[in-house]
């Protein structure tokens, strides 16, 4: 078992930040590496984050409707 | 009509490529493509006539008048013919300069060009420049991607505020007029590069389904198409991740 990061991605030509728009799947909610787990919204364009592991949401650091900048950290999961 | 666009440039060796986004859209449709493409390519997005910082002269609006106007640009801008990008109103414009002028482009990139499909979307086009509120924007903009919740409400707001800008209504209406009546020509232009070796490569959303490809058109234009599964018709933002794999696969293999 390992903590994995679900970090803000690169959001393309400049973008540097983006607002959590709602979380997909919940603290303790099990994911599938890949799965959809948050929506991310800017101005121009939404975005889908997809799990990084396999395994179970662990914590989510930053709650929907809060910005967050490319690289923050937006949960843990820890991973099968 | 002043060539003189508005454009990001992301990219500083390659071949050049030139971006071309949608109606009532601007070059940020690109954003979450432009930085890969800018990897193999120095990569211009610009602004149509019509739409974001670009002049807000469309002439009659035609594709004709638009075409004039990137035509004029890469004229300029680039010393070499260019990769053309296009999406949806974008696409035709790539084919109507592949056709008309072939020393300027490279190859075609087209995501959901309009008029390789079955028919435009007329009353997404009618609509889109009168919209007042953001529930009908958020509500016109749902309709056309397979994932509703990929459009958010700052999304809808920025593109109220965008339209509320003066002039860029009238600007978008006359634009709606002359893709609504540019179908034959773009056939035309399609059927004609079809029959020369440019390559190219078409990509389309599953759930695209108003703008399905009209197999017609594409078959005589000879591209090769991709459909990408729970897709609608803005594959480059619904579905960055394998747009950007074909992207990118397309810019390496014709170079």
């Amino acid at each position: 078992m390992a903590d994995v990061p679900l970090v803000v991605p690169q959001l393309g030509v400049d973008i540097e930040e983006a607002q959590v728009e709602s979380w997909l799947k919940g603290v303790g909610e099990r994911v599938a590496k890949g799965e959809q787990i948050a929506m991310l919204t800017t101005p121009k364009v939404n975005l889908e984050l997809e799990a990084p592991a396999d395994g179970a949401i662990k914590e989510i650091l930053v709650p929907a409707d809060e910005i967050a900048k490319v690289g923050d950290v937006l949960a843990i999961i820890a991973a099968d | 009509m002043s060539a003189d666009l508005a454009f990001l440039a992301v990219g500083d060796a390659g071949p050049p490529a030139l971006l071309l986004h949608g109606f009532g859209s601007d070059r940020s449709s690109w954003r979450l493509n432009q930085g890969e493409i800018g990897k193999l390519a120095r990569s211009v997005a610009v602004d149509l006539p019509g739409h974001g910082k670009s002049t807000l002269d469309v002439g009659d609006g035609s594709l004709a008048a638009l075409g004039r106007a990137v035509e004029a640009f890469a004229e300029r801008r680039f010393s070499e013919p260019a990769h053309l990008f296009g999406h949806s109103l974008g696409g035709a414009l790539a084919v109507d300069l592949a056709h008309r002028r072939p020393d300027l482009v490279r190859s075609l990139f087209l995501v959901a060009p309009a008029w390789l499909g079955k028919r435009v979307d007329a009353d997404f086009l009618a609509r889109y420049p009168e919209m007042r509120t953001i529930e009908e924007a958020e509500a016109l903009l749902r309709g056309i991607v397979a994932r509703p919740r990929l459009v958010g409400r700052q999304m809808a707001a920025a593109v109220l505020a965008e339209l509320d800008r003066p002039g860029i209504r009238p600007a978008l209406r006359k634009i709606a007029a002359g893709l609504l009546h540019a179908g034959p020509a773009v056939a035309d232009a399609a059927a004609a590069v079809g029959r020369t070796p440019l390559p190219r490569q078409v990509v389309w959303g599953e759930a695209d389904l108003t703008r399905a490809p009209d197999e017609t058109s594409l078959g005589a234009f000879r591209g090769e198409v991709k459909v990408l599964p729970d897709t609608g018709h803005l594959p480059h933002m619904e579905n960055p991740a394998a747009v950007n794999r074909l992207m990118r696969a397309h810019l390496e293999a014709v170079g």
